[in-house]
């Protein structure tokens, strides 16, 4: 296509056999792309550049292989020609996807990337945050009937554990201890944020 | 670009609602796959049958059709697989499948002699198509035969061609257009060519 730029414009030649000379660049894919639009047009439109451009690519095919321009028999092309018409006129006309303006493709694409935004905020941001809380509620509710107050770790990583302490800052029962150690080994599969706490006793802080 | 490029704007064409487009494509492969049809079957009536309804099936999947592979490749396989149900809906094979290769077009457009289903008319047609074109080869000037040539038969670029001849491009584009319209004055009486068709 380097070539085309050397070519003249349909909008430069009203010579009808320059307009033809330039079907006959476009047929080889030669033309430029500003004028592929406007010749397509005219071909589509005028009876005389549409039999033009049938002719060349039988001469094509001739050159190639006679036998390809031979009808299998009398009369076979315009026949199957006018078959075919007729169908089409029974076909609707398409319309396929691949036919959207870019400018409708732009904006496909754009509410893609701000979906795709929106889940990666979801993933970063809101979905720890669940989980930390989530775990709080878990712990919170294993205090039974002695509600403690539980300091959370910064991080599931970061299992260091706090201590925790009943509101009025009575000492924590001892004998619960295994039951939040147990507690917690189980609630750190299901739950990764649960295995950061831990209740200690006064002795270990 | 290419002339894949070309049909493919034409594909374009038809996939916005502009039906005339795919005229286009009838009139430039039509020929070709009915040549390919014919050596698969026999009977010149089924031949259009199959033909009408390769394109027609062919019309109703280019809304799928993405130009991954050339449009007349594509098309090459429909018909294949048109006539392949044609035979299995009526319960015999191919009489003539192994002259066509099935993954490749130009090998089925430029494949082997004409088959055993070839009529007397056919093959006078075939003989007077040919002796038509070496006429009209033989007549042209030596730089229109050489870029003719060089374009259909060797399938050079403007550039390519250009840079052979040592000329403008321009030129190798003037005198392939000139070359076309003295092959086609030529071959013109021997086609069954349509004056009135309308799409």
């Amino acid at each position: 296509m380097n070539s085309a730029s050397k070519l003249r414009s349909p909008a430069q030649s009203g010579d009808p056999c320059c307009r033809e000379e330039l079907l006959s660049g476009w047929l080889d894919g030669e033309a430029h792309p500003h004028e592929c639009s406007a010749m397509l047009d005219e071909l589509l439109a005028g009876e005389a550049l549409r039999r033009k451009a049938a002719e060349w690519s039988i001469c094509g095919d001739a050159l190639r292989s006679h036998e390809t321009v031979t009808d299998p028999s009398p009369g076979h092309s315009r026949r199957v020609c006018e078959r075919i018409a007729r169908a089409l006129e029974a076909e609707p006309a398409l319309l396929a996807p691949s036919a959207l303006q870019p400018r409708h493709m732009a904006r496909r694409i754009a509410g893609g990337l701000a979906i795709a935004a929106a889940v990666a905020v979801l993933a970063v941001v809101v979905v720890p945050q669940v989980r930390t809380n989530a775990g709080q509620a878990v712990v919170a509710a294993s205090g039974g009937a002695r509600p403690a107050t539980l300091v959370a770790g910064t991080a599931p990583g970061a299992a260091r554990a706090r201590a925790a302490r009943s509101p009025d800052g009575e000492a924590p029962d001892p004998s619960l201890d295994p039951y939040f150690l147990a507690h917690g080994n189980y609630a750190s599969g299901v739950m990764p944020a649960a295995a950061v706490y831990l209740r200690h006793g006064p002795d270990d802080r | 670009m290419s002339e894949r490029d070309a049909d493919w704007q034409l594909v374009q064409r038809v996939q916005r609602g502009d039906k005339r487009a795919f005229g286009v494509l009838v009139d430039k492969y039509q020929r070709r796959i009915s040549r390919l049809l014919s050596r698969m079957i026999r009977d010149p009536a089924d031949i259009e049958d199959v033909a009408q309804e390769a394109f027609i099936k062919a019309y109703r999947a280019l809304p799928n059709f993405r130009g991954e592979s050339a449009f007349y490749t594509w098309l090459y396989r429909i018909a294949i697989n048109t006539a392949k149900n044609h035979f299995a809906a009526q319960g015999r094979r191919a009489q003539t499948v192994p002259s066509v290769d099935v993954e490749d077009p130009d090998g089925a457009v430029e494949g082997p002699q004409l088959s055993d289903s070839a009529t007397p008319d056919s093959l006078y047609q075939s003989k007077q198509v040919g002796l038509a074109v070496n006429r009209a080869i033989d007549k042209l000037p030596e730089e229109l035969r050489t870029a003719i040539v060089l374009r259909e038969l060797e399938g050079l670029s403007y550039d390519e061609i250009a840079a052979a001849m040592d000329c403008p491009v321009g030129t190798v584009r003037s005198r392939i257009f000139r070359a076309r319209e003295a092959i086609a004055q030529e071959l013109r009486p021997l086609l069954d060519t349509r004056d009135d068709q309308r799409w």
